[in-house]
This record gives structure tokens, sequence and C-alpha cells, in this order.
């Protein structure tokens, strides 16, 4: 499986990577982006199978990312990563299209339980 | 109306610190944090969507610089170079914005809408008198020393 991860802190970056490798998930290939701009910018080469995303990010949101995703039907499989995790954001989150909302701090067992079934099904 | 700001219990925020940070985080309560105008301090502001301030974490210089190294596993003597010289290193400093981040979800319930962190202060950095007062005026907050094992304790505060 392939993924593009987008968040404007590079060290939480690394983390996602990191957590991901715990979670014992099995990741081909894994492309990083620092905020929603810079991720189209990347989708246009990179065709990831699950974009996970930071919802707060300079220049372009995740929100207004995977509207903007969702606007020209390019359904990739998308999660939120996020310190935003109230469930007021939660349903915004799901009316805009997000499979999941993964709440910062994460662990290795949520990475799991919730990107398992995908990643297993990719 | 939304709640207003519920003063977290230490042990929900000594559980969150350790899973973000990965090691074990020991959270009591402690005494006032010194944020005067010779005080060595850092602050992140929480922000509602019409961009008033509804909290603020304050930390002071050790617990800004081990927040910042133990969230990249930096070594513990990359945090004591920032003690020694006096100054928060960029690196360390991005990590601790990202704490103050994560730290936001203390204020979600008490506001409608999205809560995030909006501006931020490094030592040294002048406090606008708004954010001062916000601070004195505050009495729903809690004060704490944290104990990053393998790092180092500070103090930091939730203010709300």
């Amino acid at each position: 499986m392939n993924i593009l991860i987008v968040d404007d802190s590079r060290t939480m970056r690394m983390m996602v990577r990191r957590t991901l490798r715990q979670a014992g998930l099995n990741v081909d290939n894994a492309v990083e982006a620092e905020n929603g701009k810079d991720a189209l910018d990347k989708l246009r080469d990179f065709k990831p199978d699950l974009i996970l995303s930071d919802w707060n990010m300079p220049e372009l949101d995740g929100l207004a990312l995977l509207r903007t995703l969702r606007t020209h039907r390019i359904m990739i499989p998308f999660g939120f990563v996020t310190a935003q995790g109230s469930p007021e954001m939660r349903e915004k989150a799901r009316l805009a299209g997000a499979n999941f909302l993964i709440s910062k701090p994460f662990t290795a067992e949520t990475f799991a339980e919730v990107l398992g079934p995908m990643i297993k099904a990719a | 109306m939304p709640p207003s700001f519920i003063v977290p219990d230490v042990k929900e925020i000594s559980r969150m610190l350790t899973t973000l940070l990965g090691r074990e985080v020991r959270v009591a309560k402690g005494s006032r944090i010194r944020t005067g105008a010779r005080d060595k301090y850092t602050l992140g502001a929480f922000v509602a969507e019409n961009n008033d301030v509804v909290g603020i974490c304050a930390t002071d210089f050790p617990m800004a610089s081990y927040f910042g190294a133990a969230l990249s596993l930096f070594p513990p003597q990359k945090a004591k170079k920032c003690l020694d010289e006096n100054e928060i290193e960029f690196s360390i400093w991005e990590n601790t914005l990202e704490v103050y981040n994560v730290v936001s979800r203390f204020f979600h319930d008490a506001h409608e809408g999205m809560v995030q962190l909006g501006p931020t202060w490094r030592d040294g950095d002048e406090v606008p008198a708004d954010i001062r007062k916000f601070m004195r005026a505050s009495t729903q907050r809690v004060d704490m020393t944290v104990n990053i094992v393998g790092y180092g304790s500070g103090s930091m505060a939730l203010i709300g």
C-alpha cells in the first residue's frame, strides 16, 4: 500500500511513519507533504491508496484538501490524524467524505485497529 | 451554551502526555508557574473560530526544552544544551509547538466549533497585555510539575 502523509510538523510526519511500522502495517511507499497545497502537488505524480492528513495546516488545511479532492471526484480513502477530536469536528469530517479520524496523541494499537482492515483490503 | 473550561485531572494530562511522548510522564499539581517580566517561559494560546483566545498553555524554559526534545526522541543532552545556552533552538521549539497543538484537546469541549493553537511566544518575545491579563484573571487553571522520565522536570500550566 502507498500512503500520502500530510502534516505541517516534520516530527509528526516522522511519528506517523514510525507508528505505521510499530502497528505492523504493510506500507510499501510513504510520501510526505507539509500542507494541503503541497499534497495536491504531490498527487500529480504519486497515486496513494490512502491519505493520512492533519487538519490544521497553513496554505491549505486538511478539510479544504479533502473537499478539493472530493469535488474533483478523487475518491482516495482519506483519514484525519489530528488534535481535533470533538464530536462536532468528527461529524464535519464525515460529511466532507473522510473515512475516519484518529485523534492525537495516537498509539500503534489505534493505527492497527483503524488502518489494519483498510490496508489488508488494498 | 457550551460549558466553560473544565480543568482536567492531572492523571488525564499524564496519560495524554505519556501517549504523545511514548515514555512515562509524571504529572503532579505544583505551584503557580512564574510568568513575571524576568522569568523565562513560553506560551501557546488557543483560539476559537472567531479568533478569541479561549485558553493558554504556559511552560517554563526547562519544560519547553524537554517537551521539544522528547517528542522527536532527541537525546536529553540536546535539551540540556538549550538550558546551558539559555536559548531554545528551532528544531526543539517546533516540537514544543506540536505538544501545544495536541494539548488544545483539553479546550475542545468548552467551546463550539474548532479550537486550535493560535499565537505562540518564545522566551524573550513580548507577551501582549491582553494575554497577560487573561493569565492573571483566570480562575480556571491547573499548575503542574511535569517530569518526563529520562529527560527532566519543569513547570506547566493550562489556563482557561
